[in-house]
C-alpha cells in the first residue's frame, strides 16, 4: 500500500514540478518581452526627432 | 554503380594513405585496446578456468572503447585539417563519402582486432577456439555495425567542444544490439556451443549492419550540408 | 500543425484535468482489487506513462525527419521539446516499475527485457537532449540531433529483440497475460492512458509556448540592437 501511494505521489510531483518550471519560464519570458517592448517603444520616440538614442538593453 | 564503388574505394584508400604517413591513429587505438587486456586481467582477477566466459565481453568492451576513441580522433583530424571539406568537393554522391569513411574505419578496426584477439586470448588463458571462423564472423558483423554508426556520429560530433565525451554517450546506447550480439556469437565460436539463438544473433547483426549503413548513407547529405 | 497545441492549451488542459480525475477515481475505487494486492494499481499509470514515453519518442523521430526535409526551425523545436517530455515520462515509467517490482518480485530492478529496453531508451534520449543542449545557434548540431532522433527510433526494435534474445533475460512477461484482464481493469487502463496522453499534450503545448516566447525575445533583442 505504501508503495502504491509513493508511486502516485512521485508521478504527480514529477508532473507538477515540470509544469511549474514551465510556468516560471513563460512568466520570466513574458516579463522580458514587456521590458524589451517598452525599451523599443521609448527608443522610437526619442529616435524620431533626430539622432538615435543609445540602446537600453 | 561500378563508378560509385570505385569512388567509395578511392575515398577509403585516400584515408588509408594519409594514415600510412604516421600510423598515429592506428597505433593509439591498438595500444589502448591492448592495454585494456592488462587492465581487465587485473581488475577482474580472472582465474584461468573462467577465461572463456569473460573473453568475449572483455574483447568487445576493449574494441568499443578503443574504436570510439580512434574514430573520434580520425574525425577530429579530418575536421581540423579541413579534409572533410576537401573530400566534399569530389564529384560523387554524398553517401559515397560516408561509405568510404566507414570502410576506412572498418579496416582500421580490423587491424586493431587482429592484434587484440591473440593478446586477449593469452591474457584470458584461452585454450584454443572451437570454431575460429564463427569468431571471425561475429567480430566482422559486429565491427561493421559499430564502424557504420561510429562513423556517422563521430563525423557529426567532431566540430564540437565536448567531442570526446559526447561521442560515447550518444553512441553506446545505440550499440546495444552489436554489443550483445557480437559477444554472443564470439562466445559461441569460442566454446563451440552453437544453438538456434546463434543463428538469430547472426541475423540480428546483419539486419543492424544493413539498416545502419543504408540509413546514415541516406541522411549523410542533410547532415553535412553547410 | 503544432500551433494547435499551443492555441488549444486551455481546452486540452481542462479535458485532461477532467479525465485525470475520472481515471484516479477508477484506479483507486472502480478497478477491482487484484490477487497481488492493491499495489497492482500502480499498473494503470505505469502503462499510461510508458505509452506517453513512446509517443513522444516517436514524435522526436517524426519531427527530426520533417526538420531535415523542410528545414523549418519549428520542427527542431518540436523535436527538442518532445524529447524533454519523452525523458520525463520514461523516467516516471522506470520509477513506477521499480516501485511495483519491489513488493511483487522483491527486487528494485530486474534485467527483464522490457525494463532493459526502457532503460536504454532513457539513455538514448538523455543523449539526444545533451546534443540539443549545445545546439543553440548551430544548424549542424540541430541536424545531427534530428538524425540521431531518427536513428535512435529505428534502433528500438533491434535493441528490444537483442535483450529478449539474451539468455539471462528470461522473466515472466506481465503484460502478455493481460489477454484475460477483466473488463473493469481494461477500461481503467484505457481511461488512464487517454488521460495521461491529454496531460502530455497539454504539457507539450505549454512547452512549445515557452519556445515561441523565447523566439519573440530573440527577435525583440535583435530589433533593439540593429534597428
Amino acid at each position: 500500500m505504501t508503495y502504491l501511494f509513493v508511486a502516485y505521489a512521485i508521478v504527480w510531483i514529477g508532473i507538477f514540478a515540470y509544469s511549474y518550471s514551465l510556468g516560471r519560464q513563460a512568466q520570466r519570458l513574458r516579463e522580458q518581452i514587456e521590458a524589451l517592448e517598452a525599451a523599443l517603444g521609448s527608443r522610437q520616440e526619442t529616435a524620431a526627432p533626430g539622432a538615435g538614442g543609445p540602446g537600453e538593453a | 554503380m561500378k563508378a560509385y564503388l570505385r569512388a567509395v574505394l578511392a575515398l577509403a584508400a585516400k584515408d588509408a594513405l594519409l594514415e600510412r604517413k604516421s600510423f598515429e591513429t592506428l597505433i593509439a587505438t591498438a595500444s589502448f585496446a591492448l592495454l585494456l587486456a592488462v587492465v581487465f586481467h587485473f581488475a577482474f582477477d580472472i582465474a584461468s578456468a573462467e577465461g572463456a566466459r569473460f573473453f568475449p565481453g572483455a574483447l568487445w568492451t576493449a574494441i568499443l572503447f578503443a574504436g570510439t576513441i580512434g574514430m573520434a580522433r580520425s574525425a577530429r583530424v579530418d575536421e581540423v585539417e579541413g579534409r572533410g571539406r576537401g573530400a566534399a568537393l569530389a564529384p560523387v554522391d554524398r553517401s559515397a563519402l560516408f561509405l568510404g569513411k566507414c570502410l576506412f574505419h572498418l579496416a582500421l578496426l580490423a587491424v586493431v582486432e587482429a592484434a587484440a584477439v591473440p593478446v586477449f586470448a593469452a591474457a584470458f588463458a584461452l585454450r584454443g577456439m572451437a570454431l575460429p571462423h564463427l569468431v571471425i564472423l561475429g567480430l566482422f558483423l559486429g565491427t561493421w555495425g559499430f564502424a557504420a554508426l561510429g562513423t556517422l556520429l563521430a563525423g557529426a560530433t567532431a566540430g564540437e567542444r565536448a567531442t570526446g565525451l559526447l561521442l560515447p554517450v550518444v553512441l553506446f546506447p545505440l550499440l546495444v544490439p552489436v554489443i550483445l550480439g557480437g559477444a554472443a556469437v564470439v562466445s559461441a565460436g569460442v566454446t563451440g556451443e552453437v544453438t538456434a539463438a546463434t543463428g538469430s544473433w547472426l541475423r540480428l547483426l546483419v539486419v543492424f549492419d544493413v539498416l545502419f549503413t543504408a540509413v546514415p548513407a541516406l541522411l549523410y547529405e542533410s547532415l553535412m550540408e553547410v | 500543425m503544432l500551433r494547435v497545441l499551443v492555441r488549444a492549451q486551455k481546452a486540452v488542459g481542462l479535458s485532461a484535468l477532467v479525465l485525470v480525475t475520472v481515471s484516479l477515481y477508477m484506479v483507486f475505487v472502480y478497478a477491482p482489487r487484484e490477487a497481488t494486492g492493491d499495489v497492482q494499481r500502480i499498473f494503470y499509470y505505469h502503462v499510461a506513462t510508458a505509452w506517453n514515453g513512446y509517443l513522444f519518442i516517436a514524435m522526436v523521430a517524426l519531427s527530426g525527419l520533417l526538420y531535415l526535409v523542410r528545414k523549418d526551425e519549428a520542427w527542431d523545436a518540436a523535436g527538442r521539446t518532445a524529447a524533454e517530455l519523452g525523458v520525463l515520462f520514461i523516467s516516471l515509467t522506470l520509477i513506477l516499475g521499480s516501485l511495483w517490482a519491489r513488493p511483487i518480485w522483491n527486487v528494485w530492478w530486474t534485467w527483464d527485457p522490457r525494463l532493459v529496453t526502457t532503460l536504454i531508451l532513457w539513455f538514448i534520449y538523455v543523449a539526444y537532449l545533451l546534443i540539443q543542449a549545445g545546439a543553440e545557434g548551430s544548424p549542424r548540431l540541430k541536424r545531427f540531433a534530428a538524425v540521431f532522433g531518427i536513428v535512435g527510433f529505428l534502433d528500438i526494435p533491434l535493441i528490444h529483440y537483442s535483450v529478449v534474445l539474451w539468455p539471462r533475460g528470461i522473466h515472466p512477461s506481465v503484460l502478455r497475460e493481460s489477454g484475460g484482464m477483466p473488463f473493469p481493469m481494461l477500461l481503467t487502463m484505457i481511461v488512464s492512458v487517454i488521460a495521461m496522453t491529454l496531460l502530455g499534450l497539454y504539457l507539450w503545448g505549454r512547452r512549445l509556448e515557452v519556445e515561441e516566447l523565447k523566439q519573440r525575445v530573440q527577435r525583440l533583442k535583435e530589433q533593439l540592437l540593429w534597428p
